[in-house]
């Protein structure tokens, strides 16, 4: 398990340095520089000079590019340009704890909703039942999360003044409710649709026959026999919705005016805030590879056959 | 009795079959009855009683009548006629850049698995790590990178670039960055699907024939990736329309005034207290137009290939 442990890690470094390459050259690429402050007052020709030279922007590209990598390594991804009292570290201090609990309470209510729904769809024998939990998750699976939130926020916000409608007041007040639900709702059907499908192919297996045969409730057959076995794709699959949930939706963060990470990485690319920019990425990046790896991990915990084939 | 009583029913023909699929599929009849309205609406937009660009301060913010069917917008300009013409731009979109996707895709994916060895490797880590981010954020990052090469004064040989980005309206930059960053996906069933078939018996009897590399994808590899690609298509189609309304959302794709449902819904979003209908009619435009695209991809998907229907939740 510790060699699986250091393969993987060591595989995801040519992973993150693709990634910081695209982004480091797709953001210096982008014409004009950091300073114009649109309209027409064009910056001072001197000024300029003195700037690029105190952010390293006068050195060539490839010193920028090994250095902020350097820099990067060692937990300092620099100065923002956009607003020049703030480090990227400060930045992401401020933003990134707000999506990352919007997130969380997200993917917990899409997994734990996700699984009892998926496993109701796939052992009902009423058609009724499957049908709608079907119809959510197709709903959920198209319906994008700007849809969901402006609607939600019309109807229970503007129409029934149950929540409000812009603006953030913490994790367990009403603000929440909205940017939350909307959130869960594409990983939610995700969920359901995968554990559904995974159950339905283990449900007629013989070591499940043999423990209804044996008089097991069906309960903790349910539970212990089939939902473990058909838990693994669902863990998949919700891995690979959590990144993106965890790190924030720039839509749901821009409609429900929540100050968070996503919202920030739109604004710095409107102000070619490159730090920002390329900071930002790389830590998606690395939220990204590390959710992989315990999605990984998960298998081991999950699944003795997996254990036993790395063991060899 | 004669030999012919016997025989088995013709089959009935391609079209006979798939519309009485069709006809007992009650979804699938709403759905492809309403991408149908949508596609009507883009196509003769020009014909609806108002204009789409035409404002009118006397009207501002007008909710739906029998004048104005769904209102009017912030301008005093018609919803439906916005609306319609937001469809056209969403379903140029959809086609053109899936075209260019999935050429991408398959070509990308077809090299890699017909090849082999390094080249397969060096291409499949590199799809690997475009795999590991949501495509929205490449795509946001492209197309902030294209608007502000073509958006400017730009000279040289990008002058006439920029000029046909101008006269698009933004249009040209969002089908670069949907049709450069799309293909993923397509890269990796169509290699998937080359690389079962690359050991065929048949692929290597035509090698010992004397064929030619190019004819043996040409004619044999390419025409059996077909159901992968249109399954492929099923998932580009209205990935293409969520990312274009997701980028003129944010600023980087359409440009006003222009209607997008990107752009409509964003700034409806704006005054979402006193004017809800200017979001939700959008909202709805687009959530519908997606929720039938699903319902007609899944239909499709499992006309070609249950397998991968089945399989589904983690490609989507």
């Amino acid at each position: 398990m510790l060699s699986f442990l250091i393969k993987r890690i060591l595989s995801a470094i040519p992973t993150l340095l693709i990634a910081y390459t695209l982004v480091f050259f797709i953001a210096h690429a982008t014409p004009g520089s950091p300073w114009d402050s649109g309209g027409n007052r064009p910056i001072e020709p001197s000024i300029k000079a003195v700037l690029d030279a105190k952010y390293n922007l006068d050195k060539p590209l490839y010193v920028q590019y090994t250095s902020y990598l350097w820099n990067a390594l060692r937990g300092d991804f620099g100065p923002s340009y956009r607003d020049r009292t703030q480090s990227v570290n400060d930045i992401v201090a401020r933003f990134l704890p707000v999506s990352l609990k919007l997130g969380a309470a997200a993917m917990l209510l899409a997994v734990l909703l996700g699984l009892p729904l998926g496993a109701l769809a796939a052992l009902t024998r009423h058609p009724a039942v499957d049908g709608l939990i079907r119809m959510i998750s197709t709903l959920g699976i198209s319906m994008p999360t700007y849809v969901v939130t402006s609607i939600l926020i019309v109807s229970l916000g503007v129409g029934l003044g149950l929540v409000p409608t812009f603006g953030w007041k913490g994790l367990f007040t009403a603000s929440s409710l909205v940017p939350i639900f909307s959130l869960a709702l594409a990983p939610l059907a995700a969920v359901i649709r995968c554990f559904r499908t995974s159950m339905l192919e283990v449900m007629n297996l013989d070591f499940v026959r043999t423990a209804r045969a044996k008089g097991m409730k069906p309960l903790p057959i349910i539970i212990h026999h089939m939902g473990r076995n058909a838990l693994i794709p669902a863990i998949t699959v919700a891995g690979s919705y959590a990144a993106y949930v965890l790190v924030g939706s720039f839509f749901v963060e821009s409609i429900a005016g929540i100050p968070g990470f996503g919202r920030y990485f739109v604004l710095a690319i409107a102000a070619r805030d490159y730090p920002v920019i390329i900071g930002t990425t790389l830590i998606y990046a690395v939220i990204v590879v590390v959710i992989n790896l315990l999605v990984d991990l998960s298998y081991f915990l999950l699944d003795p056959r997996a254990r036993l084939e790395q063991g060899r | 009795m004669s030999v012919l009583d016997l025989a088995p029913p013709r089959d009935a023909g391609m079209v006979t079959r798939l519309w009485r699929f069709i006809r007992h599929n009650p979804a699938l009849s709403l759905a492809l009855a309403f991408l149908l309205l949508v596609l009507a609406l883009a196509l003769f937009s020009s014909f609806l009683p108002h204009d789409a660009y035409r404002q009118n301060v006397l009207v501002r913010n007008s909710g739906p009548s029998l004048k104005y069917w769904l209102g009017t917008d912030a301008l005093g300009r018609d919803m439906v006629a916005r609306l319609a013409v937001g469809a056209r731009v969403s379903l140029t979109v959809a086609v053109a850049s899936t075209i260019i996707a999935v050429a991408i895709g398959v070509l990308v994916g077809t090299i890699a698995a017909y090849a082999g060895g390094f080249i397969d490797n060096a291409i499949m880590r590199f799809v690997d790590s475009m795999y590991a981010f949501p495509d929205t954020l490449f795509a946001i990052l492209f197309a902030a990178l294209i608007k502000g090469q073509l958006g400017g004064d730009a000279s040289g040989w990008m002058a006439p670039l920029a000029e046909a980005y101008r006269l698009s309206g933004g249009l040209l930059g969002v089908l670069l960055t949907l049709g450069l960053t799309g293909w993923v996906t397509t890269s990796r069933l169509v290699r998937a699907q080359v690389l079962s078939l690359k050991h065929a018996e048949y692929v290597l009897a035509c090698r010992l024939a004397g064929a030619s590399h190019w004819f043996i994808i040409r004619k044999h590899l390419l025409p059996n990736t077909l159901p992968v690609i249109l399954i492929a298509v099923t998932f580009v189609v209205p990935n293409a329309i969520l990312l274009e309304a997701g980028l003129s959302f944010i600023g980087v794709g359409i440009d006003p005034p222009t209607p997008s449902w990107g752009t409509m819904i964003a700034s409806g979003a704006q005054s979402i207290q006193s004017y809800p209908h200017l979001l939700v009619f959008p909202a709805l435009a687009i959530g519908l137009t997606l929720l039938a695209l699903n319902v007609v991809g899944d239909a499709l998907r499992d006309l070609l290939d249950p397998a991968v229907s089945a399989s589904r939740g983690a490609a989507t």
